[in-house]
């Protein structure tokens, strides 16, 4: 009994100190965590001081050591629903983004008024591609919190995405008016600007942003590519390259540590390295077409990978085709990740598919269709399009999964593909590393096509390829020969589709783009830059010439 | 803040009436103590936390003379309560008696130097009076005793933004968001030290006029800025919209302080002056100021005059750099003389015929006023900076008839769009400068009158013309110091530096810190079409002081 007292002591005692620590770091954040710090050396257990901890390691960014120091106070108290935000944050600053959704997904029910939970599950929701959910979530931390500057630049960049400019604006002005160091908000503003066609305000607030002492380097690095395409708008376009080689510069020595160095050359090595073993298998192992493997259960009445090279038009076509009723999609989700870790990320892979019974890869089309449904789709029944635009070079695994599917191969003038992926920033990973430079950029774009060429050839593929050029010139045309071949009626509804991009909010860098409708402005940009592009063209010759276009 | 957590322990004999009423405050139940108070007085009690109590009621329902009175008597039954003498202070504040309220804030920190309450407020009054730099050692104390307290960081950051040191200003404002995110004040401050980055300024001030929690003067203040935020990128159209509808409110705000039935405003006062001014018998007038003459403390006395807005800061700030000159800004130094001699043309004609020892007397009060403020004036010269003692002419040459004049002169188009684009710490005069057309109004009579007086009255002076300052500063400022009898020095183009570590307290300061500002000449083209209404009663004057008409 004496000893259930003393515990009892020391907890309410642990309590209190606690309780002293938060409102401290009410004021003085970095003299509460000091203390915490003491405390917990003193051995001192409470989720409070597991939270200041893993908040300054957060700050240090040592995302893990956090994830774990919170981790601590989780086995103190399970339900304690802001350690759970926050290590729901961390994830999503790790770019976990799944796990992150599942986290604050609980965080949320078990606070479903903490603003800054409200506000992560929100962010995860926005990062996950649910936008609807995103936008109930930061609607939900300003109604807890009205001076929720994050929550309001959240709505702001929603906006931003919808192209609802007066709305985007109000929100980001109203965040700025709460937190002035809120800069998502300022470059949303900036957004808008160009979206309603004031580039030069764009530049001017641009340049405002860039010149904030205390901008973050991948906020600065963004903000260079936004003001890179307000230049152009401006027909300034020494001016932009010049700007986007700085930021390329810039996310080339940010991600140097990850993707550089000896790593530099790795998609496109991985590229060459899957052809090399797919030519290295007897050709008869490809060519002949499998046998229509038996259904698994919940497939879709039809299966189409939308493929061809990031900037190839793949966001445009996607969503003209996800406006018919008849067909679904997903928007570059890791759907075929299961598969794709068996066979590609390991050397060898592909030799051993290439002499894999069909029968054997069932699994692999179970978990496909499941992971479709975690995302929230229900292909039973319809169309489903897998839109990805570097599945080119996993087509030797689609052909073996999925041999019955079709293949729309997405083209455009291959100096257009180069800039533009110049011209953009992206998530980074290995592929995107490659665009850090117009060589790269280029040099990855002719070994994915090479390849892709070659698949398109020896695989015994229903294809049907569409030029991006053909599309925005002949959209009637082109769309209803795109319904032919996937098997759906032709109809009208098709050109809606710049309302539907609106409607269902989808996540890309292309989508601000596609909500604007079709995009002429797109075709031949190249020639604006064709002095700065001059070291990639050696390099595209090739393709250009492939495809039809014009030389020069 | 409280104001009865640290009242007196309760005698014995009062326990009675005095308990319940403690009990309740101490429960938060404010209304229930307030109550209770009420009662306890009406049934004999005398404890101060009584009164303080009742004179919170008071206050809360805007009777602030009687709520002085209680707190009076709550302060002379407990002399020692510094919470009382607090209290006392900020009802004085409320009442617009500032130098009072300072007084009371001192004492209650002399008994307890660490009640930061009482910095805070001292900060407050000290800042109302224009002691910029006291105000500033009074908010640093309350911050650095309760380092919580976001309005004392605001305070901080917004009087660092005025004497344009920008990064102790973000720092400071920083500091208080990251308290208090979204505190208007600290978003005040932050937008007017982001002067380089107008468009980001825009866009927290459009956020922050939306907001519906900020009240009228934030309101006004945040319009201000806006129009300089949209001036920055040359859209002055627009720009001009934003000052017309803050000014627009703040006069709404000022209205019954400065427009009650009675009460004299510029435009009253202007409609006797001139014509007084016209009819004056010079004669008469220079003859009694003759016999007025005495020598004052300083070596030379310099009175700097004109108009706001045209020069008269940077004038300033450069001659206070010299060794031989101190300075006293915009302070009413005059105030006794102008109570007792300008109400009327009938008290200026007593002012004509005052004897010695009357004159003496204000003459006294003066330099009593003007050495209170700090400054030492044995065998420097003394310059007296205030725009607005332009109208006090008549004063000066009865009082001080050997002193020199310095009359600052500027595009009389750009003075007033200046003054109808800034914001001023709001009195009569600077209520005038809300309206485009009264201020036009206000400079045409103060102009006329400054004409015809300054020959009449027949003290020595000199036109400063502040284009040629800015562009010939050493040639001009060369003359200057010829005119009030010191020698040049080539440091005192340094005023900039001075501005960033003294307390220059007008609406010039922060632009004065950025340096010379040649940008201010010739702004009002860029306002022509909105000036349109009143450059038919400027047009007298662009030609008198010689500015191009178009």
């Amino acid at each position: 009994m004496a000893g259930a007292k003393s515990q009892k002591r020391i907890e309410s005692e642990a309590a209190t100190r606690a309780a002293e620590f938060a409102r401290i770091a009410a004021f003085d954040l970095g003299r509460a965590t000091d203390m915490a710090e003491a405390a917990k050396a003193d051995g001192l257990q409470h989720p409070t001081v597991h939270l200041l901890i893993g908040l300054r390691l957060r700050d240090q960014g040592r995302l893990e050591a956090a994830i774990e120091e919170f981790g601590l106070g989780l086995q103190l108290d399970a339900e304690h629903a802001p350690l759970m935000t926050e290590v729901g944050v961390c994830l999503l600053e790790l770019g976990r983004r799944r796990e992150a959704g599942r986290v604050l997904g609980v965080a949320v029910k078990l606070a479903p008024q903490a603003p800054r939970t409200n506000f992560a599950y929100g962010w995860a929701a926005e990062r996950l591609g649910s936008l609807d959910a995103a936008e109930s979530g930061f609607k939900r931390a300003i109604a807890f919190d009205p001076n929720y500057a994050d929550a309001l630049a959240g709505l702001s960049g929603l906006a931003v995405r919808r192209r609802e400019w007066a709305d985007a604006r109000g929100y980001a002005q109203r965040a700025a008016a709460i937190d002035p160091r809120q800069t998502d908000a300022l470059m949303n503003l900036a957004r808008a600007d160009l979206g309603e066609g004031e580039p030069r305000r764009a530049e001017q607030r641009l340049r405002e942003i860039i010149s904030l002492p205390h901008l973050n380097p991948q906020a600065r690095t963004n903000a260079r590519f936004v003001l890179g395409d307000a230049l152009d708008a401006q027909k300034r376009y020494a001016e932009a390259f010049a700007v986007y080689a700085e930021g390329k510069a810039e996310m080339r020595e940010q991600f140097a540590a990850a993707f550089g160095g000896a790593r530099e050359n790795a998609a496109y090595e991985g590229a060459r390295e899957i052809l090399a073993e797919f030519l290295d298998a007897p050709a008869d192992a490809w060519a002949a077409r499998a046998p229509s493997p038996p259904p698994v259960e919940g497939e879709a009445r039809g299966h189409a990978f939308l493929v061809g090279f990031p900037r190839s038009g793949t966001t445009l076509l996607e969503q003209v085709l996800a406006t018919h009723p008849d067909i679904v999609d997903l928007d570059e989700r890791p759907v075929l990740i299961d598969a794709e870790s068996e066979f590609l990320t390991v050397s060898g892979g592909v030799r051993r598919l290439a002499e894999i019974d069909s029968a054997r890869l069932a699994p692999f089309r179970q978990a496909y269709w499941a992971r479709v449904r975690e995302f929230g789709v229900e292909p039973a029944g319809k169309v489903f399009i897998d839109k990805h635009p570097l599945s080119t070079i996993r087509l030797p695994l689609i052909s073996k999964v999925f041999p019955a599917a079709k293949v729309i191969f997405a083209l455009r003038d291959p100096r257009d593909v180069v800039l533009s992926c110049f011209r953009r920033s992206f998530n980074m990973n290995a592929a995107m590393y490659a665009f850090n430079t117009l060589e790269g950029a280029a040099r990855y774009y002719d070994a994915v096509m090479t390849a892709g060429e070659v698949y398109l050839e020896k695989l015994p593929f229903a294809v049907q390829r569409i030029r991006y050029e053909d599309l925005v010139a002949d959209f009637d045309g082109q769309a209803g020969a795109l319904c032919d071949f996937l098997g759906v009626p032709r109809t009208e509804a098709l050109r809606d589709f710049a309302a539907t991009a609106a409607r269902r909010r989808v996540a890309t860098p292309s989508s601000t783009q596609v909500g604007r409708g079709l995009y002429g402005e797109g075709v031949g940009q190249w020639r604006n830059y064709a002095e700065a592009l001059a070291p990639a063209l050696p390099i595209l010759t090739r393709w250009v010439e492939k495809f039809g276009y014009e030389p020069d | 803040m409280s104001r009865t957590d640290a009242t007196a322990q309760p005698r014995s004999t009062e326990d009675a009436l005095l308990q319940p009423a403690l009990q309740a405050a101490r429960a938060g139940d404010m209304a229930e103590a307030k109550r209770l108070a009420r009662r306890a007085i009406a049934g004999g009690g005398q404890h101060p936390a009584l009164f303080n109590l009742r004179a919170m009621d008071h206050e809360d329902n805007g009777r602030l003379d009687e709520a002085l009175a209680d707190l009076t008597r709550a302060s002379e039954l407990g002399p020692g309560d510094y919470s009382v003498l607090n209290a006392l202070g900020l009802c004085l504040g409320r009442l617009g008696r500032p130098e009072e309220a300072v007084g009371r804030f001192e004492a209650a920190l002399a008994l307890r130097d660490d009640f930061a309450p009482a910095w805070f407020n001292l900060g407050g009054a000290l800042e109302q009076l224009g002691e910029t730099a006291r105000a500033v050692n009074a908010y640093a104390k309350a911050a650095e005793l309760a380092p919580g307290n976001a309005l004392a960081w605001s305070n901080l950051a917004w009087l660092a933004a005025r004497r344009g040191d920008r990064a102790a200003a973000e720092s400071y404002a920083r500091r208080a968001l990251a308290l208090r995110p979204g505190l208007p004040a600290a978003i005040l401050t932050l937008a007017a030290v982001d002067e380089e980055r107008p468009l980001a300024a825009e866009a927290m001030l459009r956020g922050l006029i939306g907001r519906p929690d900020i009240g009228a003067q934030e309101q006004a203040l945040a319009l201000g800025q806006l129009g300089d935020a949209l001036d920055a990128q040359d859209r002055p159209h627009e720009a001009f919209e934003a000052y017309a509808t803050g000014n627009a409110i703040a006069r709404d705000e000022a209205r019954p302080r400065f427009e009650s039935p009675g009460r004299p405003t510029v435009q009253t006062t202007l409609a006797w002056l001139v014509p007084w001014a016209e009819a004056l018998n010079a004669g008469v007038w220079r003859a009694g100021a003759e016999v007025a003459a005495e020598p004052g403390p300083p070596a030379a006395h310099v009175f700097l005059l004109g108009f706001p807005r045209s020069g008269t800061t940077l004038i300033e700030s450069a001659l206070a750099a010299h060794p031989d000159v101190v300075s006293l800004e915009e302070r009413n130094s005059l105030t006794a003389a102008a109570r007792d001699f300008t109400s009327d043309a009938a008290a200026l004609s007593r002012l004509a015929n005052a004897g010695p020892a009357d004159l003496a007397f204000y003459r006294a009060d003066y330099w009593q006023r003007v050495m209170a403020s700090g400054v030492e004036l044995a065998g420097k010269v003394f310059i007296d900076k205030n725009p607005f003692n332009t109208l006090r002419l008549p004063l000066i040459a009865r009082l001080f008839p050997r002193a020199r004049i310095i009359f600052a002169v500027r595009d009389p188009r750009d003075v007033v769009l200046s003054c109808f684009r800034r914001r001023f710490n709001l009195n009569p005069s600077t209520y005038e400068l809300l309206d485009l057309r009264r201020a036009a109004a206000f400079y045409d009579g103060a102009m006329t009158f400054a004409e015809v007086m300054t020959p009449k009255l027949g003290l020595a002076g000199r036109r400063l013309i502040y284009e040629r300052l800015v562009a010939d500063f050493e040639g001009e400022a060369r003359a200057v110091c010829a005119f009030i009898g010191v020698e040049w020095r080539p440091d005192l183009a340094d005023f900039a530096g001075r501005a960033r570590r003294g307390d220059v307290a007008s609406a010039s300061a922060a632009q004065i810190a950025r340096g010379l500002y040649a940008d201010g000449a010739g702004q009002w083209r860029r306002y022509r079409g909105e000036l349109a209404p009143v450059l038919p009663v400027l047009a007298p004057w662009v030609r008198t002081f010689g500015y191009d008409p178009e």
